[in-house]
């Protein structure tokens, strides 16, 4: 039974954080809802877990795209279909728009907010690779003031994050990218449309004079929770361009993603893909580097 | 039980009713405004039989709470063309052959109508894009993409 069940909406945060801070039960927020209301509909039990559920689609402090002194800010609310119409995040971070136009099909990306993508924090999150990759720091407001998260340290396992039950994300601060700086999302997906990610890759690299100054390569689902592959990075970083072996390079990050899952019964299928996913990027990323 | 009220734009109608809190905007309009035209296929975001326009944009009504499209405007394929005409597109459709089974085809045109409000004349790689959420188990969707270009330039020529 859901009897109690409440349904509140406002467009002020604070009345929202007040309400999150509210003992007496869990209130859940809902944004676009497509990730909650499959959750609900796959399981109707789930509703007694929650005293109520609370809008927060209105709250203005949430939403918007904004390029600030050092920082890009994108608010939790932002769709991905906003996202892929940015032209200031098509200029900076084209991965991260890559991977909006990569995710769902598009009603889930009018609907689906970046906020959630994240905060429900599935192995397949498409753009939390992204933002871990430009280093993207994430903001969480509660009745206590703000704290501020790296993208990198926010999910402990799929579908748990560290942010409390009394906090909202409010937005995520992405550092501006040094000039000249180049970024790739490579996608293996099962279906072209809405097909939820089943292995995905960002790269995000600065080429200076031939030799590569900055390299940030974060897989998306190939492991539980996205971080970079720090020993491929090592490899890569401080290397002439030209003499970047990609097929050499792409079994390392194979082996890397073993390394931290160990043997499963996905490796085999996982471990050549995501192999073509480094190729790929590293060989866009040596086509760019010639041409300049 | 804690009903919630909500009042929104309906097909450019003020409608105003009480609903769960949990209620689904696809059984808010079809069990509560009897308007059938809006399907259920999966109810999970997977198909797009339910899809709707919402201020404009394509959602899948299967997906949105009622309770959350407080103020704004909703339009369902009843909300589609004028009293005594078709929309351009519901022409073309028929036109092309683009409805066999039509379980789809509310939604389709829904998809559709969004991208030509937005985009005067799509380019066909814009079209599939705009129809990735709509799923066809009957027509292939070919006649359904040269519908959708059809009706884009009909429109122009107004
Ligand atoms: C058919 C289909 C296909 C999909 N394909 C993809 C895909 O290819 N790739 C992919 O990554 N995802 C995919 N998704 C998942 C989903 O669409 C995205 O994760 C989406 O971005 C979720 O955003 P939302 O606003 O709808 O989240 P909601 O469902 O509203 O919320 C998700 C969770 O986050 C919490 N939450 C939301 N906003 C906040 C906030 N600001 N502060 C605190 N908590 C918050 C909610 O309480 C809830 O637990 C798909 C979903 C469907 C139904
Ligand atoms: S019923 Fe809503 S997408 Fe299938
Ligand atoms: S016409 Fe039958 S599903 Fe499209």
């Amino acid at each position: 039974m859901t009897e109690d069940i409440k349904f509140f909406q406002t467009d002020n945060l604070e009345a929202a954080l007040e309400l999150l801070a509210d003992s007496s039960g869990v209130i859940k927020p809902v944004a676009g809802g497509t990730d909650l209301m499959v959750k609900i509909r796959e399981d109707r039990e789930l509703l007694q877990e929650f005293a109520g559920i609370l809008d927060i689609t209105n709250i203005s402090e949430l939403q918007g795209i904004a390029e600030e002194q050092d920082f890009v800010r994108i608010g939790a609310l932002v769709t991905h279909r906003e996202i892929i119409k940015s032209e200031l995040l098509q200029e900076k971070y084209p991965a991260l728009v890559e991977a909006a136009r990569a995710l769902g099909s598009t009603p889930i990306r009018n609907r689906g907010t970046i906020g959630g993508n994240v905060c429900n924090a599935a192995a397949c999150a498409d753009t939390l690779g992204p933002l871990v990759a430009f280093e993207a720091e994430v903001v969480l407001a509660s009745q206590a003031g703000e704290r501020v998260v790296p993208a990198g340290d926010l999910v402990e396992k799929p579908y748990q994050t560290v942010i409390r039950q009394d906090e909202l994300l409010r937005y995520f601060r992405l550092p501006l990218p040094a000039e000249g700086t180049f970024s790739s999302f490579q996608k293996i997906g099962r279906r072209q449309a809405a097909a939820i990610t089943r292995i995905s890759l960002v790269l995000v690299a600065r080429v200076s004079q031939g030799t590569v100054e900055h390299i940030r390569i974060v897989p998306g689902s190939a492991i539980p929770v996205p971080e970079p592959f720090t020993a491929l990075e090592k490899r890569i970083k401080g290397q002439k361009i030209g003499e970047i072996d990609s097929k050499e390079l792409s079994a390392l990050a194979g082996e890397e993603m073993v390394k931290i899952t160990g043997e499963r019964w996905s490796t085999p299928y996982k471990k050549p893909a995501l192999a073509t996913l480094v190729r790929r990027a590293l060989v866009e990323l040596k086509e760019v580097a010639d041409n300049e | 039980m804690s009903k919630v009220k909500v009042a929104f734009t309906l097909n450019d109608q003020e409608v105003s009713l009480l609903v769960q809190p949990e209620e689904r905007l696809l059984d808010t309009i079809r069990d509560r405004l009897n308007l059938t035209g809006t399907k259920e296929g999966c109810g999970v975001g997977e198909c797009g039989a339910c899809t709707v326009m919402l201020d404009g944009q394509a959602v899948n009504s299967c997906l949105v709470l009622t309770a959350q499209v407080y103020g704004r405007e909703v339009r369902t394929v009843e909300g589609l063309g004028g009293e005594e005409e078709l929309d351009k597109l519901q022409q073309a459709f028929i036109d092309h052959q683009a409805v066999q089974c039509g379980f789809c085809t509310p939604g389709m045109l829904m998809s559709a109508r969004a991208l030509l409000d937005d985009t005067g004349s799509p380019t066909r790689e814009e079209i599939k894009t705009a129809l990735d959420g709509n799923l066809c188990r009957c027509t292939g969707y070919k006649q359904i993409v040269e519908a959708v270009e059809a009706a884009a330039e009909a429109e122009e020529v107004d």
